[in-house]
């Protein structure tokens, strides 16, 4: 196990009376790419921004290089590198004044990496960010984040506003960046598709709790979609270890982390009648849904 | 982080100190009444003008007797201050007690002077304009120059901004040779080209002498005014009467009034009720027989009447000041502060302190505020809790928006 | 680093303050022709008549020019920090909070105070040119508490600004407004001579709310 660069003890936050989570703990390992995914609502931004250093939890905290993230030093600021989400940037500047501006905060700025994503773009170097589309301005912000060389990388939903061309080069850039550079990153995403071409682990979140944290192929080997018919699915519910049983005019799809075989003698210790168990791999979007439900 | 928050709670406190006690005296305050009063040669005893309330028309009646008097018979019960009324029905006497009166005599010695305390306690640019006294024209003239004092008199070209040397040099002669103690304390003239003469300036040396100068015939005419032992000049402000019986009027340090008459500058005494130039106003309304002084002070309006010619006192009246109802700030303002006041044209800070009785309202507002926090769920703390224990409701509304 | 964001403030404010300084200028041109008008109509011995004795003040154009100044300059720095919370970028940084924080506001009240100080150098220069030091001496206690209204309204709308919730933009809008009145209280030429010292510190004063406002972003404070 990978020594872990940012640890999250005890989170709890919530907004007024409203709970967001109550104790909840995760690390992020070094040289890992970590996808945190979560339906809308679940608390994905509250964990960034407790993250970042703009929220202060009720209680709890999160050590980032072992500090504290509400209160970072200079020296750890400079090795996060920061997305933040709609990839906002001082769009009063132009793509040269702005690598120029951040140069002076980082010894080990990386001028190349910052231009040689930048000619991808096509764009005069005097062009304003502001009059930039999405896709190009999410290229800076990206370009601007490589060039910092930081040892963790925080991009708060990337994919937002993106389109697919755009998306594919940011992920294919981040990824080879990542895995070259033995760097650690965090993202979200709510387009869980570029999350599998990117991350090793996935951070699974639901109402107030961690479903799941675990490497994206541990997951996706293990967690499956069984299909059967069945006459009395009311049982099904009183099985623990099963995901979201749903059934339709007597068709049952349910998911699991067991094998097969332990699943059908699992069924028969609770007589639930089913006839032939068909098992199917999934998707990473597939298995978000099948952990989290569709609603 | 909790200093500046602390910053932000006091400059709020003293913000609401401000504009709360503002506010509550917008609403509540009510005017007092400025009765006139003026004394009565052919009553011998003030009489006045006043609403009232139950008939609800102006009255007009003797103060000593309450006798009333319609319009008509009003004018002739005071016939110096209606005086234009009466020559022009022809009812004025040819004489009232013993005196002729003709519109000229009446036109010579009737005058009004008014000082406020903000005349004297304003921001001024210390430059003086001195006019000739003895000018052939008949409309006094602009001088094409004006006078600073400073450790000597400079007489500057506005036109070219330049110190006219050769005529500074002329009258500073004459300053040394009278004894004239620079820097001056104050000069007081009235620089106006419309009036009937001019005076030039009584100027207080650094030494409470005062020095008369004037321009006459281009040349500098400076006289010591010989004061009376104790006379301390505090405040003087010129006049320049028709009938050229004085020259100035004189406050000093004892609150006492003087003129500085055209008797070889001797000073004459005016007995006035208790006057205190930084705060109260003064108004004299002269005519051939009587002065009449009125003074407006916080306590309400005094007035006497003295003998235009031997200035000895003859009668008094006061108007007090009504009451403003019951004041309710006492309960819950604990003080107030202000940066204007009608006594000053400077702007500074005035505190005004409000009862004790206050402190118990302080003291529970200090309570509320500790509950409050409580039911918040936030940190007790004291320095918000002794702020308002002092400062009451301005602490507590202060602290109430601005503590987290 | 602290260039680069003072590079930054610069780039955000560049437009207006040189706007500002030339509209300033164009008030002050305005200003001087109406003056050189009145100089051949009545000339300057009445003049000069009329501000000593009559309490008259030349300059009484330029009253709300250092207000609006100031205001503006705030807004155009710290809104585009706001809109989409641009401010997480300036905070994460490599430089403490602290430092972010009163660099920007400091370069805006430098910023202000370079155009304020050119502004009143060209009318003392102007004015030693007329007028005797006397008159000079009142004209500047007259200006005096104007320009400092627009530092303090300066002080006062980065704080609006940097403030994360509505409400408390609210409150400190109308604290900004009963505090700008002390800078106006009253038109009497000089009247501010005997407290101009602690006018002076107003904005002094002010200046570091801003910091308490982005305490409150810090921990996450919103509507």
């Amino acid at each position: 196990m990978q020594q872990a660069i940012v640890e999250c003890k005890n989170l709890t936050h919530y907004y007024g009376k409203r709970c967001i989570y109550e104790n909840l703990n995760f690390e992020i390992p070094q040289g890992r790419i970590l996808g945190l995914l979560g339906k809308n609502g679940t608390g994905k931004t509250t964990t960034i921004n407790i993250l970042n250093g703009y929220l202060k939890p009720r209680s709890g905290e999160c050590l980032m290089f072992g500090e504290s993230s509400a209160n970072l030093s200079s020296e750890t600021k400079r090795k996060v590198g920061l997305l933040i989400e709609g990839h906002i940037q001082y769009s009063f500047m132009n793509i040269s004044e702005i690598e120029k501006f951040y140069s002076a905060f980082y010894p080990k700025w990386r001028k190349d990496a910052y231009y040689e994503l930048m000619k991808l773009l096509k764009i005069d170097p005097k062009q304003k960010i502001s009059r930039m589309s999405c896709g190009q301005r999410s290229q800076v912000a990206l370009g601007l984040i490589l060039a910092q060389d930081p040892e963790l990388l925080i991009l708060d939903d990337f994919s937002m506003g993106l389109d697919p061309g755009y998306r594919m080069l940011f992920v294919d850039y981040l990824s080879e960046y990542a895995k070259a550079e033995n760097k650690t990153v965090f993202v979200t995403s709510h387009i869980i598709q570029d999350m599998e071409r990117l991350i090793d682990d996935c951070l699974i979140m639901d109402y107030g709790r961690i479903v799941m944290q675990k490497p994206v192929t541990d997951l996706l080997e293990s967690f499956k979609r069984f299909k059967f018919n069945c006459e009395n699915p009311e049982a099904i519910n009183e099985i623990s270890d099963i995901y979201n049983p749903v059934t339709i005019k007597g068709n049952t799809e349910v998911y699991s982390l067991l094998a097969k075989e332990d699943l059908e003698s699992l069924m028969r210790k609770n007589n639930v009648m089913t006839n032939e168990i068909q098992e199917e791999s999934l998707s990473l979007e597939e298995a978000f849904i099948g952990l989290t439900g569709k609603y | 982080m909790k200093n500046i928050k602390y910053l932000i709670i006091v400059l709020g406190t003293m913000i609401l100190a401000w504009l709360l006690p503002k506010s509550y005296h917008l609403v509540t305050d009510k005017a007092s009444p400025n009765i006139f009063t003026y004394y009565s040669s052919i009553d011998k005893a003030f009489c006045a003008i006043e609403f009232d309330d139950v008939k609800g028309h102006l009255i007009r009646k003797n103060v000593k007797t309450n006798k009333e008097y319609s319009e008509a018979e009003f004018d002739s019960i005071l016939p110096m201050f209606y005086s234009m009324q009466l020559f022009s029905d022809g009812r004025m006497p040819k004489s009232i007690n013993g005196k002729d009166i003709n519109p000229r005599v009446v036109n010579s010695k009737k005058f009004f002077f008014r000082v406020k305390p903000a005349d004297k306690n304003k921001p001024h640019i210390p430059l003086y304009t001195l006019f000739e006294s003895m000018s052939k024209r008949v409309r006094i003239e602009m001088p094409g120059d004006v006078f600073r004092l400073t450790d000597r008199i400079e007489f500057i070209n506005p036109e070219t901004n330049e110190i006219n040397e050769e005529k500074s040099e002329l009258f500073n002669k004459q300053f040394i040779k009278k004894g004239f103690q620079f820097p001056a304390k104050m000069a007081a003239g009235n620089p106006s080209t419309r009036k009937a003469y001019e005076e030039g300036y009584f100027i207080v040396d650094n030494k409470d002498q005062i020095f008369h100068l004037k321009m006459v015939n281009a040349k500098p005419f400076l006289k010591k005014v010989p004061l009376p032992d104790g006379v301390v000049p505090n405040y003087l402000q010129t006049m320049e009467p028709d009938d050229r019986s004085f020259y100035a009027f004189v406050f000093d340090t004892n609150q006492e009034l003087h003129i500085i008459t055209t008797n070889a500058y001797s000073l004459q005494e005016i007995p006035m009720p208790e006057c205190d130039v930084d705060k109260d106003q003064l108004l004299i309304m002269a005519n051939p027989l009587y002065w009449n002084l009125n003074v407006v002070s916080g306590k309400g309006k005094e007035v006497w009447a003295i003998d235009a010619d031997t200035k000895e006192f003859v009668d008094k009246t006061s108007i007090v000041g009504v009451e403003q109802g019951v004041n309710y700030s006492k309960y819950f303002l604990p003080f107030s502060v202000g940066f204007t006041s009608g006594n000053t044209r400077y702007i500074k800070p005035i505190f005004y302190f409000g009862s004790y009785l206050v402190l118990l309202s302080n003291l529970i507002l200090a309570l509320a505020f500790a509950m409050i926090i409580r039911y918040r769920k936030q940190k007790i703390q004291i320095l918000p809790v002794v702020w308002i224990s002092i400062t009451g409701i301005y602490g507590f509304i202060a602290s109430i928006i601005f503590n987290r | 680093m602290t260039s680069a964001l003072l590079f930054k403030e610069w780039k955000k404010t560049k437009w207006f303050a040189i706007g500002a300084f030339a509209v300033g200028l164009a008030l002050l041109t305005y200003i001087f022709l109406k003056l050189g008008r009145s100089f051949r109509m009545v000339g300057l011995e009445h003049l000069w008549d009329v501000i000593v004795n009559r309490d008259q003040f030349l300059f009484r154009d330029v009253k709300y020019f250092p207000l609006a100044t100031g205001f503006c300059l705030a807004l155009a720095q710290f809104v585009p920090e706001m809109i989409q919370k641009r401010i997480k970028l300036s905070l994460h940084l490599p430089l403490s909070n602290r430092k972010i924080v009163f660099s920007m506001l400091g370069f805006g009240l430098l910023a202000l105070l370079s155009i304020f100080v050119l502004h009143l150098i060209v009318i003392l220069t102007f004015s030693v040119f007329y007028f005797p030091m006397e008159i000079i001496e009142s004209m500047v206690y007259t200006l005096l508490p104007w320009y400092v209204a627009g530092l303090t309204a300066y002080a006062f709308t980065s704080w609006i600004c940097l403030e994360p919730t509505w409400k408390r933009r609210i409150f400190n809008a109308l604290l900004m407004f009963a505090s700008l009145q002390l800078c106006f209280l009253s038109d009497f030429p000089a009247a501010y001579s005997l407290v101009v010292s602690v006018v002076l510190l107003i904005p002094l004063y002010v200046l570091p709310f801003g910091y308490f406002s982005v305490q409150r972003f810090k921990v996450g404070i919103q509507d």
